[in-house]
């Protein structure tokens, strides 16, 4: 199949793209939770290079689905490619939205020892990691499990907001901090989201079914570690 | 990709015999070594007059005539001093339908050889096993290159006589619709040893199958009514052509 090597070339390629999107998000947090601006740099530097990379796998896909007008699983992974592109994409504006907010965060001294928000970041980050090793092994059993984990992120996002409005009643000073903090908690949830949009890329692609904005079909075991 | 020109037309024209109103008109275009050029349009564009420019097939029949240029390594081989013979065996060519001579299939790769004079039973053995392998026909034929080659499928046939053109190391090979006259299956084999013997030859090919253009080639000629309308990456000919007229054909828009 002459199509092949393009598919291979592709999903490497993505495959790389998303490692970076995941190393800016670990992070740009990172800079909050250890309260160290050293974290910041190589945030914008993976920025750079996860934007090319869109533009160019965006142009290859398209290349490849004009000149090898692929059908049934082919056509499910290029069209399922593309998606996953542009959610890779987001994930690193979201992660360099983290990164912003960690750099005027960081202005301050530290508000609190943080215990929900390494939490939140160690359940996303893990809900983006397995996505991307869901694709590149085409697992839809990980796939699945990423889906499921994702309204553990949600009640987090809750529990961390909660509690910041008690440091708001407090002391009006942690007022700036405590908002900045609020939206990065709503960038790790949307990262979280889009870690489960690519779960449900990755389920297409293998098995075509569409489970966007429905209930799992198949309840989940719980992962192992 | 820095690419060395291999052939080049320049201002070329090509005349029918008996016509006045020339079947080409101002051809110019590269191309270029190691990679694959396909030549595209609707039937009568000229993509075939073309193709059989390129190692001067025309001059078979007498009356057609040639202008302009075509160089082959920066030499015209239009010029009355081209040994037709040395062109050709540069300038190989496979065509539409398999063309198998009624002998065994050693002897169809052996021929070509053997009319250059080499006689040495093992150096044919050798080039002969070497052609069939660059074919990828080895494999299915190793135990019966005896046997006659009208004994074998057509999609055999066909890549026997690309082994056949192969053996006697072109520099350039012609391929005019090469599988036209096959099932599926031999033309995904065809498809996968064009892309493959790019390394080997610089290769031009002629098809009426858009998609199998866009799957082999790196560069793309699409031609109208005996002009060369565009030329450029296969990639950006079936993504974003330049010209209306491109755009129409290849989007199936046409006729």
């Amino acid at each position: 199949m002459l199509i092949k090597p393009k598919l291979d070339e592709i999903r490497d390629r993505i495959i790389e793209m998303a490692d970076m999107a995941a190393k800016m998000v670990e992070n740009a947090v990172e800079a909050i939770v250890q309260h160290d601006p050293k974290y910041l740099s190589i945030v914008d530097e993976l920025e750079n290079k996860v934007d090319k990379m869109e533009v160019e796998n965006e142009s290859l896909i398209i290349t490849t689905i004009a000149r090898y007008q692929p059908e049934a699983k082919y056509l499910r992974m290029l069209v399922m490619d593309l998606f996953v592109n542009r959610d890779l994409e987001r994930i690193g504006d979201h992660a360099e939205n983290i990164k912003e907010n960690a750099a005027r965060i960081l202005q301050k001294p530290k508000l609190k020892e943080y215990v929900d928000l390494p939490i939140m970041t160690e359940i996303t980050l893990g809900m983006l990691k397995d996505a991307i090793k869901s694709l590149s092994e085409l697992d839809t059993d990980l796939a699945r499990s990423v889906i499921a984990r994702d309204d553990k992120v949600d009640a987090l996002q809750d529990q961390i907001i909660r509690e910041l409005y008690t440091y708001m009643v407090e002391d009006p000073s942690n007022i700036k901090v405590a908002l900045r903090l609020i939206t990065v908690t709503n960038n790790l949830e949307r990262i979280a989201d889009l870690s489960t949009n690519l779960a449900e890329e990755v389920i297409y692609m293998k098995e075509g079914k569409m489970l966007r904005h429905q209930e799992l079909d198949v309840p989940p075991e719980e992962p192992a570690s | 990709m820095s690419q060395n020109l291999k052939m080049q037309v320049k201002d070329f024209y090509f005349y029918y015999a008996g016509t006045k109103e020339p079947a080409l008109k101002n051809i110019n275009m590269p191309v270029y070594e190691n990679q694959v050029t396909a030549l595209i349009g609707p039937s009568g564009c000229g993509k075939t007059t073309l193709l059989r420019s390129f190692n001067r097939m025309h001059d078979l029949y007498h009356g057609n005539k040639y202008k302009g240029e075509i160089l082959l390594d920066g030499e015209n081989i239009l010029s009355e001093n081209t040994d037709l013979i040395e062109l050709r065996s540069k300038v190989g060519m496979v065509f539409q339908k398999p063309t198998p001579f009624p002998m065994s299939i050693f002897d169809n790769i052996a021929y070509g050889l053997r009319l250059r004079g080499i006689k040495n039973k093992s150096e044919l053995q050798d080039r002969v096993e070497k052609a069939l392998k660059q074919a990828a026909l080895w494999e299915e034929v190793k135990d019966r290159l005896n046997e006659p080659a009208s004994g074998m499928s057509g999609g055999q046939q066909q890549r026997l006589v690309i082994a056949r053109a192969l053996a006697v190391e072109p520099e350039v090979l012609l391929f005019d619709e090469p599988t036209s006259a096959l099932d599926p299956i031999s033309t995904a084999k065809i498809e996968e040893l064009v892309v493959s013997l790019r390394d080997t030859v610089t290769i031009i090919i002629v098809t009426h199958n858009m998609q199998q253009a866009a799957r082999v080639s790196d560069y793309t000629a699409f031609m109208y009514l005996g002009e060369l309308i565009e030329f450029d990456k296969t990639d950006i000919i079936f993504t974003s052509p330049k010209k209306k007229l491109t755009e129409d054909y290849v989007s199936g828009r046409f006729g």
